[in-house]
């Protein structure tokens, strides 16, 4: 009972207050026996707990409030460490620095992918209309909807409230003197401004779209075909040229899209201008995005299930196509497929992004912690003189955090000021329009407060309890020494961070080479000086007079017209060999005419020879794949027939060797190119010209010249053959340069670390090499010396590196068919460069320290 | 501040402590007002008390007087100020000056 009396009273109120208890105890036990009186003293204790007694924790009499003052000394302490030892404290700033300016931008990045189409008013009940095919066994699957689906969800399923259709395309557009290709050019229904929340600064969204050949425009196209003034006078009523046939309307000036959203858009025209949206379509050309409004908390599996079984009733069983339903804000960033209508991008590389900056981040307390570990020595002796001035262990803390604090406030702030200076640079990079709004928004200076406490709590707080925790007589006797816990925790966190650097570079290391990899493949046609030239379908009558022309041309080797460029085939349709719904085959397919082999120097295996003029059949020329997908060896396929279209016959005349006509990322698929009298209108699409030339630019000119005096309608354009391809691992190219940038920069904070680690080592080193130096050491043997512990430490991390590195770019690795192999070149070249530049930085301060004259360490004691 | 205000209960310990004189400590005050009011008291509310009087100067106290029934610890003995025992001099006039005013008891 005593004891729960001692807990809670305060020692000035505890004599009185027991001795008067123990005295009435007495009383009681005289009067009423020892029972009474044991209770009556339980009791009594008990009642005691009054406010009188308790211990008051803040003021126990012997300290006054004081936090104000101490917080202020605790400041003017950390601003005098940092001005005093100025190397040390700047390896600390400049690391967190960095990291938190890392770390902001990939907080910038993938704040900005997730936002987007977050500005939908109904984003929540909107939701797109993938397709899947079914030919066969095999399927697939596309972002875009036949024309018939919006319509016909919303006659028969109540759930579905409206529905709007996007038809891509791209349109020459003229006014007055300007005329330029527009490839954001999109067909749309009237409900577009209702069902997505796109804002118009001129004219009625309602009915905008309402009338055919009514156009809606953006303000970028409004300042690029009217002018600076445009705002001046309405645009309403104004008329725009398009492919030179048809007159629209402006009916409408729209704010341009915002930055994160997956739709972008120059030219919104009506949907009614399109022949198809007279008839109810049907199910025969997918090329329309769908986006339809449900009812709130629609149960959409179900929804899904439920057309999907009328689908199947409508087809008798058989189900050639599966409707999807997909959730809008689900589709930039978790959509394989493309839409054709904005970017696209991928959860998994904002994943890898926030994992890079998170990394970065650590490495930089990681730096802070083992430095201020390191140095515990130096401070010991402080923490044992406030210890035995009073000072209690929770100031100790506070005053160690308030120091970490303090550091990381300077970063934060200098962070800002660097953030202004490359976010132009981030952006180039990242390929994407971010801002700082660090006063307009809440939303960053919050950011920036939180990276502020909680770097100052992940760093500082080891540091804070470890420091606080020496003994105070073992620290003031002298016979303090690190620790061989906080020596083993140092150790193990720098290996931490040196394996997180290896990871990256060898990273960084493996993209490029996949990368010239796919630069360097023998692709199997020759991609280098060929130009290409986009047609439309009014180009048609000019095509072969316009060929004639080029071919004259002593520098232009041959000319070829083809549907798809080689580097992407992706149009698919079906092919078969039989008769019969079963025998339906989906395959890739181009046309190509006469002169298609031979400038594109493709290696022909068997037959090769069309007709010179072309016959009213079809004639087949097919890769291997192909020919050995239908059975066939190379010389066999030659002369065999083959329906296309589902309608026509037609003969195969050629095989030529696989070539990569799509990704790297894909196996090569069984391909068909077709020649005919009359190909589809979609078949004509590119003229390529081989060039042999030496002054480029002449030739240029020259090819110029002839497309202006022949197609008159068409502004000229022209595309390298390799730059399409380039293109098309552009993603891979930004994730390499951005890998690269931000694995230099782990490798720069470890190292700032290692250095600062390095330099306080010797330091501490100094006598003994002093001693060393007397005894005889040569230079090279202290060097040695002094590199010899950190050096272990970057072995081990190199082989938890590479490792690492090892399985997930192995991963990585796997999104492509064909691929570079992460040889021993890699390894060799990650560690050869790790262990150099670390060497490097440690040399710094071994070799000064191993030149220093041993008299003028030794002399000072 | 409050501090001259004298509750009813503080009025009772502290006349206990005056007429107690030199013997005034928590357990003799206790045992006193026990007697004349016939009723058991804690200590706690003794303690509360003599604290409170203390804090608004109406008493002062010195620690003194180790008995082995005390197990050899001292007690704190209250004594009452001069602003104390003005205290109670004002309290009772009132009262008296009061009760005066009230017809049916005065005259009877």
């Amino acid at each position: 009972m005593d004891r729960l009396l001692a807990l809670y009273c305060s020692a000035r109120r505890f004599e009185e207050v027991q001795g008067d208890l123990h005295e009435l105890y007495r009383y009681d036990f005289k009067d009423r026996g020892w029972g009474y009186a044991n209770r009556a003293y339980l009791w009594n204790v008990l009642k005691c707990l009054k406010p009188y007694a308790y211990k008051h924790p803040q003021s126990n009499g012997n300290h006054h409030n004081n936090s104000k003052d101490m917080i202020l000394k605790h400041l003017q302490l950390a601003f005098r460490r940092l001005t005093r030892q100025f190397s040390y404290s700047m390896i600390n700033i400049m690391g967190l620095t960095m990291g938190i300016v890392c770390f902001t931008f990939i907080y910038l990045y993938v704040d900005h992918e997730m936002s987007f189409d977050q500005f939908h008013a109904k984003k929540e009940n909107l939701y797109t209309t993938p397709f899947t095919w079914h030919f066969g066994s095999t399927s697939l699957p596309t972002a875009r909807a036949t024309s018939n689906v919006g319509p016909m969800l919303q006659a028969n399923y109540p759930e579905v409230l409206d529905f709007v259709r996007l038809r891509p395309t791209s349109k020459v557009v003229k006014h007055e003197d300007m005329v330029a290709k527009e490839d954001a050019f999109i067909y749309t229904d009237s409900t577009f401004f209702d069902l997505l929340s796109f804002e118009l600064l001129e004219g009625n969204p309602t009915t905008a779209l309402v009338e055919p050949k009514s156009v809606v425009i953006t303000e970028n196209m409004a300042l690029k075909y009217f002018g600076e003034q445009w705002q001046q006078s309405s645009l309403l009523g104004k008329m725009l040229d398009l492919d030179a046939k048809d007159n629209y309307q402006i009916t409408g000036v729209a704010k341009n899209p915002p930055n994160n959203s997956h739709i972008k858009f120059d030219f919104l025209a009506s949907f009614s201008s399109l022949p198809e949206s007279q008839t109810m379509g049907d199910f025969n050309k997918s090329a329309y995005l769908t986006y339809v409004e449900l009812v709130p908390n629609t149960n959409i599996d179900q929804l899904k299930n439920l057309i999907n079984e009328d689908l199947k009733k409508q087809f008798d069983g058989e189900l050639p196509v599966e409707v999807g339903l997909k959730a809008l804000d689900d589709i930039y960033l978790n959509y394989s497929m493309s839409t054709g209508v904005g970017p696209m991008s991928n959860i998994k590389t904002v994943y890898i992004f926030a994992g890079i900056g998170l990394l970065i981040i650590v490495i930089a307390c990681i730096n802070y912690m083992n430095l201020a570990t390191a140095r515990s020595v130096e401070r010991a002796r402080e923490v044992g003189v406030r210890k035995v001035m009073g000072a209690a262990r929770r100031q100790l803390i506070g005053q160690f955090l308030g120091e970490s604090m303090f550091i990381t406030f300077v970063s934060v702030i200098l962070a800002i000021g660097l953030m202004h200076v490359f976010l132009p640079l981030f952006n180039s990079l990242a390929d994407k329009q971010l801002v700082l709004n660090l006063f307009t928004n809440i939303q960053l200076p919050l950011f920036l407060f939180t990276i502020w406490l909680s770097i100052s709590l992940l760093a500082g707080v080891y540091p804070a309890f470890a420091l606080s925790g020496f003994s105070i007589i073992g620290v003031l006797r002298g016979r303090f020494k690190n620790s061989a816990s906080g020596s083993m925790l140092r150790k193990v966190l720098v290996v931490f961070q040196f394996s997180i650097a290896v990871v990256l570079i060898v990273a960084t290391i493996v993209i490029y080479k996949q990368l010239s990899f796919v630069n360097d493949k023998d692709l199997g046609y020759d991609k280098d000086l060929i130009i290409s030239l986009p047609l439309d379908s009014q180009s048609r009558p000019q095509i072969n007079v316009l060929k004639q022309q080029y071919e004259s041309l002593a520098d232009i080797a041959s000319t070829s017209v083809t549907g798809q460029l080689p580097s992407c085939i992706s149009f698919e349709s079906t092919m078969s060999i039989k008769d019969g719904e079963e025998n339906r085959q989906l395959m890739r397919l181009s046309y190509i005419d006469n002169d298609y082999l031979e400038t594109l120097g493709l290696e022909v295996i068997a037959g090769g020879e069309m007709s010179p003029s072309n016959t009213e059949e079809y004639e087949f020329i097919l890769n291997e794949s192909a020919a050995s997908f239908f059975g066939w060896t190379p010389e066999g396929a030659i002369g065999e027939r083959m329906k296309i279209w589902n309608s026509e016959w037609g003969t195969i005349v050629g095989v030529v060797k696989d070539f990569h006509f799509s990704s790297l990322h894909e196996k090569i698929q069984p391909l068909v190119l077709y020649n005919s009298e009359n190909p589809k209108e979609f078949g004509l699409n590119n003229l390529m010209l081989r060039v042999v030339s030496d002054d480029f630019e002449q030739t240029l000119l020259e090819v110029e010249n002839i497309w202006t005096g022949i197609m008159t309608h068409k502004p000229f354009e022209y595309q390298f053959l390799a730059d399409k391809l380039d293109s098309s691992y552009q993603k891979e190219q930004h994730l390499s340069e951005l890998i690269g940038i931000f694995s230099l920069l782990a490798i720069f904070i470890g190292c700032l670390g290692l250095f600062g680690l390095v330099s306080y080592t010797t330091h501490q080193r100094s006598k003994e090499i002093g001693i060393r130096k007397v005894m005889g050491a040569s230079v090279s043997n202290i060097i040695m010396i002094l590199s010899k512990g950190f050096s272990r430490q970057i072995f081990v991390s190199l082989i938890i590196g590479t490792s690492m590195a090892y399985f997930i770019m192995g991963e990585w690795l796997k999104s492509f068919e064909y691929k570079t192999v992460i040889g021993v070149d890699v390894i060799l070249l990650a560690t050869f460069g790790t262990i150099g530049i670390s060497l490097f930085t440690m040399s710094f301060k071994s070799v000064q320290a191993a030149l220093l004259n041993p008299a003028d360490i030794l002399r000072s004691e | 501040m409050k501090a001259t205000n004298l509750g009813d209960f503080e009025e009772l310990v502290l006349m206990s402590v005056c007429i107690l004189g030199k013997q005034a400590y928590a357990v003799s005050v206790k045992l006193d007002l026990e007697e004349r009011i016939k009723k058991p008291i804690n200590i706690s509310a003794i303690h509360t008390a003599l604290y409170r009087l203390e804090d608004k100067e109406f008493l002062n106290s010195k620690m003194d007087g180790a008995t082995s029934e005390r197990g050899g610890r001292r007690k704190r003995y209250f004594m009452a100020t001069s602003t104390g025992e003005q205290a109670l001099v004002r309290l009772k006039s009132l009262r008296n000056t009061m009760y005066q005013l009230i017809p049916a008891l005065s005259n009877g």
